[in-house]
């Protein structure tokens, strides 16, 4: 006991030399600490500074204004709205049910973006976490308003805006102006570094086109964020990040200036509403070779085209049997049909078979070896058919005998010079070249060549196809005196600031070198179509405007022996309906093209279309000093060159009409309601447009059908009833086969060897192999007689 | 028990402790109040109080004689462990874990006081069991290993030389050797001691708590002295225990964290997430810092805890090399003092308090700072004085106490 006192309480000496290891121990500890503060903060402080630089410093791209798509007068087709977008990121929400919740009600989510959300939401891990993720695309301004007043209560919620492109007029311009949509990873990893994933590029028309011009370069903006990514108050990030690091800024995209006339564009297109379930309609400056306008119906919202579809949406416009998404104007060749007549007679003059004056007469149809072509008019045109009768009667006969003293080459020669059979050059992409048969292309194709063939080919048709544009190029080029332009519709290229930087001016492809009797005598004959008693288009004349024009109807399937009306036949096997036109007649301006797909007679069918469209461009040039007038003050707004688009201090949006309806009217510009009265027809739906036309194409024909111009009064006006009784049978037929490309290719390819003129055999079929594109082929390619 | 005004006693205290103490809870206060801008702006102020607190408690302390705590060392550390025990059935879950016991309106974590209960009994323990000198008469371990061999090798060069008569094999001969410090089998209670709370608090869970505690008893064990043997078997037992805990004691996070210690770069935003952003605190710093109140990392929040275990990466990065370098050498000095008072202590019982109370410090300041300078693995384990926390502030303060206790009454008889 005294010894463990004894112990207690002397000095414990010998934990000396022991506490004086400790101290060297935790010494050595220490300067480990030291030595590596050393390491981190000396060593490696430069890397790790800017470590920590990267970690508030959050990189923006400012996307570039793209530029903006006028029409000549400077009126706004497409330009950019910002789109409010809003995102979610996982690592900064702790309650995902709660703010998915809340979204939903905010936004009315859908079933499948409320899940979608939820989705993506647990399948994030690790640094996928820190990504946000769409939660909806493009909110209203209401939504806009509710969700940023309850930001606070919703964590990891972000609204993002980007800026949009917006297309003013919707599907007025959509097969000109085209649209966007995402760039595809072929397109990323050829374009090396000018665009980012994600970014949208010109698919379409004109945003195709000169997407390098309306691209603009991406600016940059450095913004300082904490550690839960949101963004620093503007005093703090000042301090952060110096002044000439923040923004690079960008720079936008130049403007497009098309020749396109908004006004014209528009009344054309209700003209082709009213008048037609399909087609295409194309007016072009005879002196310059510039489009004022192009439609191709129908047609197809580009807004919506533009990154905002769901997969149902353009699943039903792929599938609409009516293909909107399909540039008729020049993506499609069609049979000609009689509007290719004025090209034959100037061959015939040309090669001096035929003169001004020289007649032959009309029985009814020609003869050649041991066939006989029929003209249109079964009981013949009687005698003394010079170049000016066949034109205004349409008389077949009298190109027939021209194809028989010349053969198929001058004729082809002659088309060719018009520019047909090669694509125009126009800035559409693809564009098809339509086709024009030469003795070796059938030779090649159907393994001979005889005068039958070029008999067809003298009235448009046979294997002759050409585009609505090539046609309207070559009546301009009858019009200006035998000159032939290239067909624009750019007509400048501008910087933001109105710097002209790219000028198209009229592009001549070739002088015709055709004598200016010849011209005169075929104007002459289609100022009479229109102009003379017993001409095609005399019923649709205008009253103040002359006009010259030529009708033409091709007939999409062999008839059989017996000629049948047009409301016994369903809709996709009716003639396709044709005229062309040069206005006035004194002193051409404009040359127009209407195709009516399957309307019928050119003259009762695409006459008065494009008589409409004459009317309202003239009725537009009268209205021009009214329309120099300054543009109501939303549409100047919208016009200043910069800023188009403001960040989110500026974010109300402009609401813009999708359609051109109510504004143009308010502007005054004419609507076509004179064509109106005299187009609107009572039209199948769209639904009873799907027919079999396997059925009828199998039929043989053993003679060739006639071209009829059906300008009869008696034709248009059993119309209406008709057209219901064609509307009752075909009804029942579209449940058996709904047409699908492929056997409409088919369709097309039998109708095709039956509408041939010598129907010796079952000769080889000839469908034009010449066509680049085999995609153009897509739709049959129509047969023609007349 | 003597009155303290006996002669100066204020000139008695240890005053380069109390300066050492006061600059770094300074420090601490201050960078606390950068620290917790914004969010919890007024932390440093609740910080300041438990720091007045514990000062005035250290103050009533130095009245007491510190051998009083010899007295009550088993009932402080049986409470405890009654306590430790109750947390599991009764505690509080908080944050995944179960580390709190509630007292009415009190909350009290009972692993922060097992830290001083072990301390206290350890020293009580060693107080009554001194070791003895002891002579022992035995074949030094290297002198028997080399006669075994030689005597071997002869035998073998005796078969090939057949003709030569085998020298005489010599035996090791044994010395007398005075051993100095405890046996193993001796020291079975004080590791008994130790190892229950500290397997308790790892439990809860808890590792870094757990870590520490067994870390400073250790140190008070060692203090105490080993023999060579008894200190052999326990490095080789150590690493079979820390094989064992892994198989079975560890939990999943804490594996990742020790995992992702080995592998820093290994997921960055996961576990790993932390350990970088404190490395870019620092390293950000430099040599002379950000500024006070100028760290990115700490003023956008990318450091986790900024408060409590990566409070001192504010300051490296604040501060920069120089500032950091400061603080690591004043936790030195203050350790160098504690054993520096447990050397000169007049009695057995102070100088294991002293040690205890220094390894406390020393081990908090070396796990903390070698933590967050990816040094270590991520154990949650605050810095003493730095980090924000009344338990911890009271706790280091009462140790503190503790130091000057003993130094104050180094001369004194008992």
């Amino acid at each position: 006991m005294a010894g463990t006192l004894l112990n207690q309480n002397r000095e414990p000496r010998e934990l000396r030399p022991r506490a004086a290891f400790f101290a060297v121990i935790a010494t050595l500890f220490f300067l480990l600490i030291i030595g590596r503060l050393y390491h981190l903060q000396l060593v490696r402080g430069d890397e790790l500074s800017l470590r920590s630089r990267d970690n508030y410093v959050k990189e923006l791209v400012e996307p570039a204004d793209r530029g903006l798509v006028l029409d000549h007068r400077g009126r706004i087709l497409a330009d950019n709205r910002p789109s409010f977008d809003v995102y979610l990121t996982p690592a900064f929400c702790k309650d995902p049910d709660e703010v998915i919740g809340r979204l939903a009600v905010y936004l009315d989510l859908t079933d499948a973006e409320i899940e979608a959300a939820h989705r993506n939401f647990s399948r994030a891990r690790g640094l996928e976490r820190f990504r946000p993720f769409l939660v909806k695309l493009d909110i209203d301004r209401d939504q806009l308003d509710v969700v940023e007043a309850e930001l606070a209560r919703l964590e990891g919620v972000d609204i993002i805006p980007s800026p949009h492109r917006h297309y003013r007029y919707g599907p007025l311009l959509a097969h000109v102006v085209g649209y966007m949509s995402e760039i595809t990873q072929a397109e990323f990893e050829k374009a090396r570094g000018t665009y980012r994933r994600g970014d949208f590029v010109g698919r379409r028309g004109i945003e195709r086109a000169l997407e390098s011009q309306l691209k603009g370069v991406d600016g940059k903006r450095r913004i300082a964020v904490d550690a839960r990514g949101k963004a620093l108050e503007p005093e703090l990030a000042d301090l952060l990040i110096a002044e000439e690091n923040r923004r690079v800024p960008s720079q936008p995209g130049n403007n497009v200036v098309l020749s396109v006339d908004l006004g014209l564009q528009h009344i054309a297109d209700q003209a082709m509403k009213e008048g037609s379930l399909a087609g295409s309609l194309v007016v072009v400056d005879v002196h310059t070779g510039y489009v004022l306008a192009m439609i191709s119906h129908p047609s197809y919202d580009p807004n919506k085209m533009t990154g905002r579809i769901s997969r149902k949406e353009l699943q039903e416009i792929v599938n609409d049997p009516m293909e909107p998404l399909f540039q008729r104007a020049v993506q499609q060749h069609y049979h000609p049909g009689s509007v290719f007549k004025p090209f034959t007679a100037l061959a015939g003059l040309e090669q001096g078979a035929v003169s001004l004056s020289s007649a032959t007469s009309c029985n009814g149809g020609y003869t050649l070896g041991r066939r006989r072509w029929r003209c249109w008019l079964d009981r013949g045109h009687g005698g003394g058919i010079n170049l000016g009768k066949s034109l205004i009667h349409s008389c077949d006969v009298y190109y027939y005998w021209i194809a028989d003293r010349i053969g198929l080459e001058p004729i082809a020669e002659m088309a060719f010079r018009f520019g047909f059979g090669k694509p125009t050059g126009i800035e559409l992409q693809p564009e098809a070249a339509g086709l024009i048969p030469t003795p070796e292309f059938h030779r090649r194709v159907d393994g001979h060549y005889t005068r039958g063939f070029a008999l067809n080919a003298s009235i448009g048709q046979g294997s002759v196809n050409v585009t609505s544009l090539q046609l309207a190029m070559g009546f301009a080029a009858l019009a200006n005196g035998g000159v032939l332009y290239k067909p624009r519709l750019v007509r400048r290229v501008e910087s933001p600031d109105g710097e002209v930087l790219v000028n198209n001016p009229p592009e001549v492809v070739r002088d015709l070198g055709i004598p200016q009797a010849h011209l005169n005598a075929v104007l002459q004959g289609l100022d009479h179509v229109v102009n003379l008693p017993g001409g095609t288009a005399y019923s649709r004349r205008l009253k103040d405007i002359r006009v010259a024009g030529k009708t033409g109807t091709a007939q999409v399937v062999a008839l059989g022996d017996r000629r049948r009306r047009m409301e016994e036949l369903a809709w996709k096997e009716r003639d396709h309906a044709w005229f062309a036109a040069i206005a006035p007649v004194e002193d051409p301006e404009i040359a127009v093209v209407v195709l009516n797909e399957h309307g019928g007679g050119g003259s009762s069918a695409a006459a008065p279309i494009a008589m409409a469209v004459i009317q309202g461009y003239f009725d537009l040039k009268e209205k021009e000093e009214e329309l120099r007038k300054p543009l109501p003050p939303e549409m100047l707004m919208a016009m200043k060159p910069e800023p188009r688009f403001a960040w989110p201090q500026r974010i109300r949006r402009v609401v813009l009409p999708t359609e051109a309806s109510s504004e143009d009217e308010d502007r005054g510009l004419p609507r076509a309601t004179t064509a109106s009265a005299t187009t609107r027809r009572t039209l199948p739906s769209t639904t009873s447009t799907r027919t079999s036309a396997t059925s009828t194409a199998t039929a043989r024909s053993g003679s060739v059908a006639g071209s009829s111009d059906s300008g009869s009064p008696a034709a248009s006006s059993s119309l209406p009833a008709g057209n219901r009784a064609a509307r009752e049978t075909d009804s029942p037929s579209e449940s058996e086969s709904p047409s699908t490309s492929e056997n409409r290719t088919g369709s097309g390819r039998r109708s095709d060897s039956g509408e041939r003129a010598d129907s010796r055999d079952d000769g080889p079929v000839s469908t034009p192999a010449e066509v680049a594109d085999p995609s153009l082929l897509k739709r049959p390619v129509s047969s023609v007689t007349e | 028990m003597r009155s303290l005004n006996d002669d100066s006693t204020l000139g008695k205290l240890h005053w380069p402790l109390v300066v050492t103490v006061s600059v770094i809870a300074g420090l601490g206060v201050w960078n606390l109040a950068s620290a917790a801008r914004g969010e919890a702006s007024s932390l440093w102020k609740v910080q300041l109080v438990w720091m007045g607190i514990g000062g005035l408690a250290v103050a009533v302390s130095l009245l007491f004689d510190y051998r009083l705590l010899r007295t009550l060392a088993w009932p402080i550390y049986l409470l405890t462990l009654v306590m430790l025990i109750l947390v599991p059935l009764k505690g509080r879950v908080i944050m995944g874990a179960q580390r709190w016991l509630e007292f009415g309106p009190v909350r009290v974590q009972p692993s922060e006081f097992a830290k001083l209960a072990v301390v206290l009994v350890l020293a009580r323990f060693f107080d009554d069991h001194p070791a003895e000198e002891r002579t022992v008469r035995t074949v030094p371990f290297f002198s028997a290993l080399w006669g075994g061999v030689r005597a071997r090798w002869s035998s073998l060069m005796a078969r090939f030389e057949g003709a030569l008569a085998p020298p005489p094999a010599r035996r090791p001969r044994p010395v007398n050797r005075t051993l100095t410090g405890y046996q193993l089998p001796e020291l079975w209670l004080p590791f008994l001691l130790l190892l229950i709370p500290a397997g308790l608090i790892i439990k809860q869970p808890d590792l870094g708590t757990g870590l520490v505690t067994t870390a400073v008893g250790g140190t008070v064990i060692l203090f105490a002295g080993l023999t060579g043997g008894a200190m052999a078997f326990l490095s080789v037992s150590g690493v079979v225990s820390v094989a064992l805990a892994w198989s079975f004691l560890l939990k999943p996070y804490q594996k990742s964290r020790v995992l992702n210690f080995l592998d820093p770069a290994g997921d960055v935003l996961g576990a790993g997430y932390h350990a970088m952003q404190s490395l870019i605190a620092v390293g950000s710093g430099g040599m002379h810092g950000k500024g006070w109140g100028n760290g990115t990392q700490n003023q956008l929040l990318f450091l986790p805890e900024q408060h409590t275990d990566f409070v001192f990466p504010v300051f490296a990065e604040e501060q920069g090399f120089v500032g950091a370098v400061i603080v690591v050498a004043l936790y030195l000095f203050l350790v160098l003092c504690a054993l520096d008072i447990a050397a000169k202590a007049r009695d057995r019982f102070g100088a294991f308090l002293a040690c205890g109370a220094g390894a406390l410090f020393f081990w908090h300041a070396f796990i903390n700072i070698g933590m967050v300078l990816g040094l270590l693995p991520v154990v949650g384990v605050p810095l003493l004085l730095f980090s924000y926390g009344g338990s911890n502030s009271v706790l280091s303060l009462l140790a503190v106490g503790v130091l000057l206790n003993v130094s104050l009454r180094r001369g004194q008889r008992i």
